[in-house]
């Protein structure tokens, strides 16, 4: 992809230079600004303004103005990664390259004419730059989704639907921007500048939700260690459960926002247990009726708890249902199979082999593999069979090691002999 | 001229239904810059008020056929604007200042750009700010607030209107697409602050799980707390953060376990440390970590290291204890335990504010009939 860029734009860069040097100067400039200005809307996925002026630049200048207005993102991208900087700023060249080149295909076989303001703003001029604009998309989307799918283990096709979700409306806006920028180019060039603003304005609410997206989880991750802190033993749970929980949905091809969602259900699953006293919690042994009668409302206190966040819905019924087991016979409502959602089997499961591969105040941690046998063995009844086949999966490709705390580190294992 | 009227009236429709989010307080309608751009292309003010109007009525029919409804207010605030907005455009005229290329007045510009950045936000500053006290302060929280948006609309009005002369009525849709842009953006970052807001308030019933403080405590101290802080003309800005340190303020005490309370001094170290690990709290949890030491020292005097925010979460927290074992919940009796502690524990200017907060909610009344009769 890289060297097909690059081919076509050591074709148009010097024929883009000879129309108008400064034109190309000055796009080269807007688009490789735009790649530097720009915002993430997931953690791996960014909005920038890229599209918008080289589509103006198409309007403007036509096809070779367009590849050519590509030239300078590769340097934005070389700089912002240290690691294989040449092979990304050439893959990202070369992809948006040979999307404004199609893009341009369309435009011209939609009889669309660079330059000619008075077609470009009459109603099939208009349609002509939305083809060209979704042919530019749709090339560019693929490309960046494709990458990104490997990456995350999503479907391709998912990780194009959440992309959309969440960029959608930039995209249709992207068209109605480049023929207002075509138009004020003509008009009045220092107008370019008040087209600027509302995008500097979205640009800064998206850096902001970025931000405040991380200060969120970092509270709710300091209100959930605050809970685990009075309990030693299971410190560090809820944040093992939430990364097994969000690699097993990735294992399942699950959407970025049901990652996200499985993350906060299982981070914030034992919340109820605030309600429980220690004793019971720690008691080594059967629990007594009364005992266990106490354990199980942990479920429905920590849902009433979180009940009225409305962003964590979802996760809120993670917290609710995941002591439920597919035969019915699980806490606290019954629930059957298919009343019990796939995020909460996620959780469910990675709950119970973190429990298992932990030391407790009354038992050593389980080996990883006895754990995950457990699992099998109770799969079907408790556990949902394709959820403890991801996490086996998942469990030996980050090679998944038992936690102790500090005082059954050694002596466990000397006393059984497994160790060395 | 009856096209492009009613496509300014269906623009203004679309950026009624889709206003830009805020936070806290009222949403930022986009049609203002509809309505404005109708301003600026020299309209008679009879037509700018039928944009402004009629772009709130057709939202509202809109709304009306999903079943849910538009607020009124908006359409006094549209028609107010409105009216500001036609009368700074022909203000802005008379003033000789030269032209832009496309002809268009720079005075007439600058008024536009002055009616949404400045006098639109004083409508919601009225509103908002509940005493007359408060209004300046207010007003600055309003504009502060709501900056970022409205450069973003008279930015984009002013556009429209320069466009307008190549574009024709073309530019009046097209007025809205930068706008929808920056709606995303903004839309966002509310979101996650919204949420946010929702979580320290849920937060605030964690400690009530434990059974050592009472059912609702941490939200009644929250309300009461911000009503004390409005009525002492707190900035807005620390109203919010005494609203969270209210909420939060027991959060120590789930480091105890179940029915063993700790002392008060203990909790409100314990739920500072945890605040101050949420890593964007720190401000609240300074509030947290003092709201139990006294205002006043022996010898010494006023206890600056105690910020007026402590001290209201410190006297609203022990009224709502108090007032809760009180029967017919007469606030008198619990404020007057209040009153008796006031040379040291509870600052004087904070149970004032909190009596005349506590009497305009009619939570006095029954001991005041008693002491009648």
């Amino acid at each position: 992809m890289g060297a097909a860029g690059v081919g076509l734009l050591a074709l148009t860069v010097p024929a883009a230079v000879t129309d108008s040097p400064v034109r190309t100067v000055v796009f080269v400039a807007a688009v490789t600004l735009a790649e530097a200005a720009s915002a993430r809307v997931r953690h791996d996925v960014s909005a920038s303004l890229d599209n918008v002026f080289i589509l103006t630049a198409l309007l403007v200048g036509g096809p070779e103005l367009a590849v050519a207005s590509t030239a300078g993102l590769g340097l934005v991208v070389a700089i912002r990664n240290r690691q294989r900087w040449l092979v990304r700023a050439l893959v990202n060249t070369g992809q948006f390259a040979i999307s404004a080149y199609v893009g341009a295909v369309v435009f011209t076989a939609a009889g669309g004419v660079p330059g000619d303001l008075d077609s470009i703003i009459s109603p099939e001029g208009l349609g002509q730059t939305l083809a060209a604009a979704l042919a530019l998309t749709l090339v560019n989307y693929l490309a960046v989704a494709a990458a990104i799918a490997l990456d995350r283990h999503e479907r391709v096709a998912d990780t194009l639907t959440s992309m959309l979700a969440r960029t959608a409306m930039l995209q249709v806006v992207y068209v109605g921007l480049s023929v207002v920028a075509a138009a004020l180019i003509e008009i009045d060039p220092v107008a370019l500048a008040l087209l600027l603003v509302p995008l500097l304005v979205a640009r800064h609410g998206l850096l902001g939700f970025q931000e405040q997206a991380e200060a969120y989880e970092r509270m709710v991750r300091a209100f959930v260690k605050a809970i685990e802190v009075k309990d030693g033993y299971t410190r560090g749970h809820a944040e093992r459960v939430a990364k097994l929980s969000e690699l097993v949905a990735a294992e399942l091809g699950r959407p970025y926002d049901e990652q996200v969602m499985a993350r906060y259900g299982a981070l914030l699953h034992d919340v109820g247990k605030i309600g429980v006293p220690l004793c019971v919690i720690n008691k080594p042994g059967p629990l007594d009726d009364d005992e266990f009668a106490h354990i199980k409302t942990h479920p429905r206190v920590g849902a009433e708890l979180l009940r009225d966040i409305e962003f964590l819905t979802e996760a809120v019924e993670i917290v609710r249902a995941h002591h439920e087991r597919l035969d019915g016979a699980g806490y606290p409502n019954g629930l059957s199979a298919s009343q019990i959602g796939l995020l909460t089997r996620i959780v469910t499961a990675v709950d119970a082999f973190d429990a298992m591969t932990s030391s407790r105040s009354y038992r050593r941690a389980m080996p990883v593999r006895a754990a995950l046998d457990e699992l099998y063995r109770c799969a079907g009844g408790q556990f949902d069979p394709t959820v403890v086949a991801a996490l086996d999966r998942v469990v030996a490709e980050v090679g998944w090691t038992p936690t102790f705390t500090p005082e059954h580190r050694e002596a466990p294992l000397a006393a059984s002999g497994v160790g060395s | 001229m009856t096209t492009e009227l009613a496509l300014f009236v269906v623009a203004a429709a679309i950026g009624e239904l889709l206003p830009f989010p805020k936070p806290r307080g009222r949403d930022l309608s986009i049609s203002v810059a509809v309505v404005a751009a109708s301003a600026l292309l020299g309209h008679a003010v009879v037509e700018v008020l039928a944009v402004a109007a009629g772009g709130w009525a057709v939202a509202a029919v809109l709304r009306a056929a999903q079943g849910r409804s538009l607020p009124l207010t908006n359409l006094w605030v549209a028609t107010l604007g409105a009216l500001a907005l036609a009368g700074a455009v022909a203000v802005g005229r008379s003033i000789p200042l030269p032209e832009l290329r496309s002809g268009m007045s720079v005075g007439a510009l600058a008024g536009v750009w002055a009616v949404i950045l400045l006098a639109l936000p004083a409508y919601e500053a009225v509103s908002r700010a509940g005493s007359p006290a408060r209004l300046a302060s207010s007003y600055r929280t309003v504009v502060r607030q709501s900056a970022g948006g409205a450069v973003a609309l008279a930015s984009s009005a002013s556009l429209g209107a320069i466009a307008h002369g190549v574009l024709g009525m073309w530019s009046v849709p097209l007025v809205l697409f930068p706008l929808l842009a920056a709606r995303v953006g903004l839309a966002r970052y509310t979101q996650v602050r919204v949420t946010y807001d929702q979580t320290v308030r849920a937060m605030s019933r964690l400690p009530e799980e434990l059974g050592t403080v009472r059912r609702g405590h941490g939200v009644r101290v929250g309300d009461l707390a911000v009503a004390v802080a409005r009525e002492l003309g707190l900035a807005d800005a620390e109203v919010t953060e005494i609203e969270r340190a209210a909420h939060l303020h027991e959060l120590g005490q789930i480091r105890a376990d179940l029915g063993q309370p700790l002392a008060d001094r203990t909790v409100a170290l314990a739920g500072a440390s945890i605040l101050r690990e949420a890593g964007s709290l720190d401000d609240v949890a300074a509030l947290v970590e003092r709201h139990r030491d006294p205002y006043r020292l022996a010898g010494v005097g006023d206890n600056a290291a105690v910020s007026m925010g402590a001290r209201i979460v410190r006297s609203v927290c022990e009224f709502d204890r108090a007032a809760v074992d009180v029967p017919d919940g007469d606030g008198w009796q619990a404020i007057e335990a209040l009153h008796q502690r006031s040379a040291y524990e509870h600052d004087p200017r904070v149970l004032r504010a909190l009596t005349a907060v506590l009497h305009r909610q009619d939570r006095l009344g029954v001991a005041e009939v008693r002491s009648h009769a």
